[in-house]
């Protein structure tokens, strides 16, 4: 996976003009990454993932000034940020009893191709379910690489364990989900 | 060899498959299905459109809330309401809340052992008199060398590996020829709910031991305890390719 630059080189422009608040730089950032940010709540269960999303921009945007790093680094910082809002919300959500099934409120947007989305909903709602099945912090691992595509240094920082510790997890993560589709042998 | 340990050997996956795995590079075919998980994943996570904003968020994008500014405004708001409560006091209210904030700044200032020493003591003196706190006297003693030496076995200064080895170390001490073969007992106690000594084993001299997983049983799949899957609460989709229930 070469690290995949979502601004098209033009990274530290509009870090530079959201620093002194340019609304383009501002809303770039929030187009560019809020996609990925919001899928990665949705796949974490997120209870409202898209108001969770909003909040880790307003975070984002606001701390931005004392952002000092690259394209990756600014990923890594915006999922670390995600992370501990959806932890956050997890605290709530057991304070408040609002134990929610993953993805019970994700209202899709209206489907151009009803099939080919119904098809894509489907694989979606497995790929949902089997992470649903991984131990938490298994769970966490994977995503992040796959969805944040962060490295595993980066991993390890955002949720405080060492890059031992997170090979570890994805390796068993990895495993855990190879002996569920071997088990019930439901394709993808 | 039960189909479980063939299952289990069959998903034995090293880091470099994983991260081919994470990075899309082309790998054995026998890992297919998580290369098609992994894609599936970053798909259903990334393909969909970003959410709208939040009123809050919008206001930001739109340059209407000036970023880096709403933290410093809210602190002087606040400092501002505090002011305008305090002189609303009376004369004598103002002596005590004064007298009070003077007392609380003392106290901690001496528990925090910041005062000159007779001060210090006093003001402990007086803690201890009217609370349960009770502070240490004095640090606690140690030899004159004290951490001047560090083992070999820390360093490696003996055989070359820092820390050490716990099994090597089992192997030489009394009662050795009581212990197992290998560690991982599955009647040992679950341990923590979300870290197992399983995720650090491989950083320690101890690596070449560590078991791939701990055996089935108390303690699953070296979990502490959790089950390495969640029983589904989504029941199963039907096998298309046997048409049940078709004509």
């Amino acid at each position: 996976m070469a690290q995949m630059d979502r601004f098209d080189g033009e990274f530290d422009a509009v870090l530079a003009a959201a620093v002194v608040g340019a609304p383009w730089a501002l809303e770039r950032i929030f187009t560019t990454l809020s996609p990925i940010v919001a899928g990665y709540l949705r796949m974490q269960g997120a209870h409202e993932p898209e108001d969770l999303t909003s909040e880790v921009f307003v975070a984002v945007l606001r701390k931005v000034a004392t952002f000092r790093g690259d394209e990756a680094g600014f990923r890594s910082w915006v999922f670390t940020i995600a992370h501990r809002r959806l932890i956050d919300e997890r605290r709530r959500a057991v304070r408040h009893s609002l134990v929610t099934a993953m993805g019970d409120d994700y209202d899709a947007p209206a489907p151009d191709d009803v099939a080919e989305s119904a098809l894509q909903s489907l694989a979606a709602e497995r790929v949902r379910e089997l992470c649903d099945r991984l131990v938490p912090d298994q769970r966490d691992v994977l995503l992040l690489r796959l969805v944040g595509r962060l490295t595993v240094d980066e991993v390890a920082a955002t949720i405080g364990k060492t890059p031992g510790a997170v090979k570890a997890l994805q390796r068993r993560g990895f495993r855990a989900v190879g002996r569920i589709l071997e088990r019930e042998g439901v394709p993808l | 060899m039960s189909h479980t340990s063939q299952i289990r050997r069959r998903w034995a996956l090293d880091d470099d498959t994983v991260e081919a795995i994470v990075q899309g590079r082309p790998i054995d075919g026998q890992f297919d299905p998580l290369v098609a998980f992994a894609r599936q994943v970053r798909t259903a996570a990334v393909d969909l459109p970003g959410p709208a904003p939040s009123d809050e968020l919008a206001r930001i994008l739109r340059g209407d809330t000036k970023i880096n500014q709403e933290t410093h405004s809210m602190d002087v708001g606040r400092f501002a309401a505090i002011a305008a409560r305090v002189a609303s006091l009376g004369t004598a209210a103002r002596i005590g809340l004064g007298a009070a904030i003077a007392a609380a700044s003392v106290a901690g200032a001496g528990a925090a052992g910041a005062l000159p020493g007779p001060a210090n003591d006093a003001v402990r003196g007086a803690i201890e008199t009217v609370s349960p706190v009770d502070f240490a006297d004095e640090a606690p003693e140690h030899p004159e060398n004290f951490g001047d030496e560090v083992s070999d076995d820390a360093t490696g200064g003996n055989d070359g590996e820092n820390g050490v080895d716990g099994q090597q170390i089992s192997e030489e001490a009394p009662g050795a020829d009581h212990r197992p073969d290998s560690a991982g007992s599955s009647d040992e106690g679950p341990g923590q709910p979300d870290s197992t000594g399983l995720d650090r084993a491989d950083e320690t001299p101890a690596e070449p031991h560590a078991p791939d997983s701990v055996p089935s049983g108390n303690g699953g799949d070296g979990n502490g305890g959790q089950p390495e899957v969640i029983p589904s609460t989504v029941p199963s989709l039907p096998d298309q390719s046997q048409g049940h229930g078709r004509p």
